[in-house]
């Protein structure tokens, strides 16, 4: 049914019905924000109803309407965020306070929408057509996901890339296989040949057994045995070849696919590591390309070679003995029968096997790097308790599916050599009675026999590799295809970076359960250094984050010279901004290469002049090996002020517009502190500056002081003018003033 | 003002509104709309509550939900029913999984829901050696499972891969 209000999900048609009914004509409905809870909290299909001068809420489960409340009665109106699920309230001009709609986090973006909506209406910013273009931004916005798979999309019309079909994931496969064609088909011809001699020695056998061996014929039996010892050698070389090839090309597709698993891990937007444990990530780059590469190797040469194995032995049984054919095949169907039971046991054991082991790497990776940690509070016994844990639930779910690993090949087999008893016992019989089948007939025969299962069983165990590999592409095809960083503004670098930088109603969450920052507004001119100050928690390091790009999942805007940032090209972004961490990270490599860190386009002069400035050079001279001493090897264990100020240098060197230091000498002595502080100064000047900084002398240089305060900023201003408010940062300047000259009349007294 | 501990003794509850409790305190002072949140809302829900101020700042702790009185107990349970929305899954109807996303079917003491969860190896948490598990669904709605063993057969298998 055609209808003109917006909703987030598509409504029967019955339930438009009972909406345009309760509409009025003169003023009809505009949005409807389907919710999936009743205001008891229990799922039910409920809706809020919103007008230009009305909102109200409809259950369609029960039928009840609430009763409708008039925008312009509202006083205040708030999202009361729970525990996965949310309230809409208003406070009314009357005092009273009304519920206005109970909902889950699935739809709390547009109920947040919808108080910005009642919001501007009722302070008179703008009417209701112009507060209503707001909401249908967010319901665009929200409806931006894949049609298909309801996966989210972070832009409309995006492709989604989850969704492109297995077409694309065979497709991707085969991308890393192209190269090696020649290699493969080569391989195939070769693997074709060696399946061919493989059929010659029981024929040969045949031949021994009827004519040689009964008539006594020495000539003959040099010359079949010389002819065999030659079908083996042929046989086993081509064998070897192939072998060898398989593993070159083998081992090119895993370097490949590692790299690219690699490469497409460091454009991964920090949300994902966020909520991915780097375990996980490192089992998929090592174990899963593994298992990809020897399965991809498995469906391009084995599936061919097997096939004509196959086809190869039943057409020499055949001319050998049509019946004796048919009694061989009865196994058949049983074998095949039993491996698709088999598939289905020990298909959920591949998953269960692979999150226990990624338990296992995670477990590792959490804690050797911590062995410092983990010795000085002497928590040896807990951790390996813990890994432990983890690897008992590994051998345990491990256990249980060798059972039935085991189990399988047991009986195939069993029936197989039950089968090939059987061959005996009716060829048997023939011989015996004297009919057409000669001993060596039969004999060769049941070589072939025996050889014709090899194929088969392949073939029914063809599809459990082929899951036991899907489920490895499955992982890795997580990374590869998760969505990247979107870089909209790619090649656009048509923006000054040292320009003014502009943060616009801005409100983030992690997840959608706690706004981190909550309605940002901040401006920053060019040349300015702002210090940003507030307590532990309180959104300074997430507002450098959503600057630096590492989330852009925000609402509002952050515009540098007026460009959106989200809409300038990445590389070029980042480029232009030095960024100068707390705990800076060091590579292991030459002190050279940490502040050249990859650009060889940097002279030594540059180096050596951007180490000088960051008050580097000093230390680094007195280095036995100077700027080649490696950071981390046996004697160059750097300082933390001397580590920063190598961080300090690399930020230098490449010139940057714009500078953000993150607490920069939050875990430094004061005389380094100093230092830094001093490097810090020759690198600020003309350059647009942010500092997050927990000690405010820090901040003597800043021109500005954004204090944040539980994700909102509390006050913005020159210090003068913030010491003067007598508020939040006046407060802190007292409290360290008060705690710097407690520590310096102790010091004094230490001295006495 | 130092942290008050909150037991039968020392003081009790009413409900001042949905989600907000005054506490008055045994020689009559009372400290209006608190916020009660749990702790521990996974591993130990009925010990450490916490009261909030409206800045989330700490007002109280009630260390053992049994050690206060019955009724401002029932009027901690009344608040929590409204806050907490964690529905139990009773019977698991069906699991798709496709391209790596996974929609699952399922029926809760709350009525039937269907969700998607975005990584199936991180949004589904097992409690180790005690069948509880918990789900978090696209968007950060929380969803769990008592004990998987009791579950019935169905929903057993249409876990299990995943467990």
């Amino acid at each position: 049914m055609e209808h003109s209000f917006l909703t987030n999900i598509k409504l029967e048609e019955k339930q438009v019905k009972t909406i345009l009914e309760l509409s009025r004509e003169d003023e009809p409905i505009l949005f409807a924000v389907v919710g999936e809870i009743s205001s008891k909290a229990h799922y039910s299909r409920t809706v809020l109803l919103g007008t230009r001068a009305h909102l109200f809420c409809y259950d369609f489960s029960s039928g009840v309407c609430s009763e409708k409340t008039a925008i312009a009665d509202i006083e205040e109106i708030y999202n009361k965020r729970m525990y996965s699920n949310g309230l809409m309230r208003a406070k009314m001009k009357d005092g009273t306070t009304r519920e206005l709609f109970r909902f889950t986090f699935s739809v709390a973006t547009l109920c947040d929408a919808v108080l910005h909506y009642v919001n501007e209406i009722n302070s008179g910013e703008s009417d209701a057509e112009s507060a209503f273009a707001g909401i249908e931004a967010t319901y665009r916005k929200f409806l931006s996901i894949c049609p298909k798979c309801g996966r989210a999309l972070t832009a409309p019309g995006v492709p989604c890339i989850s969704c492109m079909g297995k077409g694309k994931l065979v497709k991707k496969l085969a991308g890393y296989l192209k190269p090696e064609v020649p290699v493969l088909i080569i391989s195939i011809f070769i693997s074709i040949l060696t399946t061919a001699l493989a059929l010659v020695p029981p024929m040969l056998t045949k031949t021994l057994v009827d004519d040689i061996l009964p008539n006594k014929n020495v000539k003959m039996l040099t010359t079949v045995v010389m002819l065999l010892i030659g079908v083996h050698i042929i046989h086993y070389t081509f064998a070897g070849v192939r072998g060898y090839m398989l593993r070159i090309c083998g081992n090119k597709i895993v370097a490949r696919i590692r790299c690219d698993v690699y490469e497409k891990a460091q454009h991964l937007p920090m949300r994902f590591y966020d909520k991915t444990s780097t375990g996980a990530v490192i089992n998929r780059i090592s174990g899963d390309t593994a298992t990809l590469q020897s399965f991809m190797i498995r469906i391009t040469q084995e599936v061919v070679v097997q096939f004509f194995k196959m086809i190869g032995i039943v057409v020499v049984m055949l001319c050998l003995d049509w019946k004796l054919t048919l009694l061989s095949l009865i196994p058949v169907p049983i074998v095949v029968i039993g491996s698709r039971i088999f598939r289905q046991k020990i298909a959920p054991f591949y998953r269960r096997i692979w999150r226990r082991s990624a338990t296992v790497t995670s477990t590792l990776t959490d804690t050797i790097p911590g062995i410092r940690v983990i010795k000085s509070f002497t928590n040896e016994k807990n951790t390996v308790n813990r890994f432990s844990g983890a690897v008992e639930d590994w051998r345990e779910i491990d256990s249980k599916a060798g059972k039935i690993l085991h189990a399988y090949p047991a009986i195939v087999n069993c029936l197989i050599a039950c089968g090939s008893v059987v061959i005996w016992a009716f060829g048997g019989q023939w011989v015996i009675n004297g009919s057409a089948l000669s001993v060596g007939l039969l004999v060769s025969f049941i070589s072939y026999a025996t050889m014709f299962y090899e194929p088969v069983n392949f073939f029914a165990n063809l599809s459990d590799s082929t899951q036991n590999a899907m489920a490895s592409v499955e992982r890795i095809m997580d990374i590869l295809d998760a969505e990247p960083e979107h870089d909209f503004g790619k090649g656009n670098t048509d923006v000054n970076m040292g320009g003014r930088i502009v943060f616009k109603n801005v409100t983030f969450s992690f997840d959608r359960t706690k706004k981190v920052l909550k309605n940002i507004n901040l401006t920053i001119e060019p040349g300015d250094v702002v210090g940003i100050v507030g307590t532990t928690g309180s959104g300074k390091s997430t507002l450098i984050n959503l600057l630096l790009r590492y989330y852009d999942h925000y609402e509002g805007t952050i515009t540098v010279d007026g460009v959106d940032i989200r809409n300038i090209d990445m590389q070029y972004y980042r480029s232009h901004i030095g960024y100068v961490q707390q705990e800076p990270m060091m590579f292991h490599d030459s002190i050279y290469n940490n502040i050249a860190y990859g650009d060889e386009s940097f002279t030594p002069d540059e180096i050596i002049n951007a180490a000088d400035i960051a008050n580097a050079h000093e230390f680094i001279v007195r280095q036995p090996d100077g700027y080649d001493s490696v950071i981390g090897e046996r004697g160059v264990g750097l300082s933390g002020g001397e580590r920063q100020r190598i961080s300090i240098a690399r930020a230098m060197l490449r010139n940057p517009k714009m500078l953000v230091f993150d607490e920069a000498t939050a875990s430094v002595d004061s005389e380094t502190e100093h230092l830094i502080q001093e490097a810090i100064e020759h690198l600020i000047s003309g350059r647009t500056t942010l500092m997050i900084a927990h000690r405010l002398s820090t901040l003597a240089k800043a021109n500005k002081i954004v204090v944040v305060d539980n994700g909102s900023i509390i006050e913005c201003g020159t210090p003068q003018e913030l010491m003067e408010m007598k508020g939040k940062y006046y407060k802190l300047v007292q409290i360290q003033s008060m705690s710097d000259k407690v520590a310096a009349s102790r010091r004094e007294e230490n001295f006495e | 003002m130092g942290r008050i501990y909150v037991d039968k003794y020392t003081a009790r509850l009413e409900r001042s509104d949905v989600y907000y409790v005054n506490l008055i305190l045994k020689d009559g002072t009372v400290i209006e709309n608190l916020e009660p949140r749990r702790l521990f809302p996974f591993t130990n829900k009925n010990m450490y509550i916490t009261l909030l101020d409206n800045e989330e700042k700490e007002v109280a702790l009630i260390r053992d939900f049994d050690e206060v009185d019955p009724k401002s107990r029932e009027v901690l349970e009344a608040c929590f029913a409204d806050y907490y929305l964690i529905p139990e899954i009773t019977r698991v109807c069906d699991v798709i999984v496709k391209n790596g996303t996974m929609k699952m079917v399922v029926e809760t003491d709350r009525g039937n829901v269907t969700f998607q969860i975005r990584n199936r190896h991180h949004d589904i948490k097992m409690f180790r050696g005690t069948g509880r598990i918990l789900i978090r669904d696209f968007n950060d709605n929380r969803y769990e499972i008592k004990d998987y063993t009791k579950l019935d057969a169905k929903s057993r298998r249409l876990l299990y891969s995943d467990l």
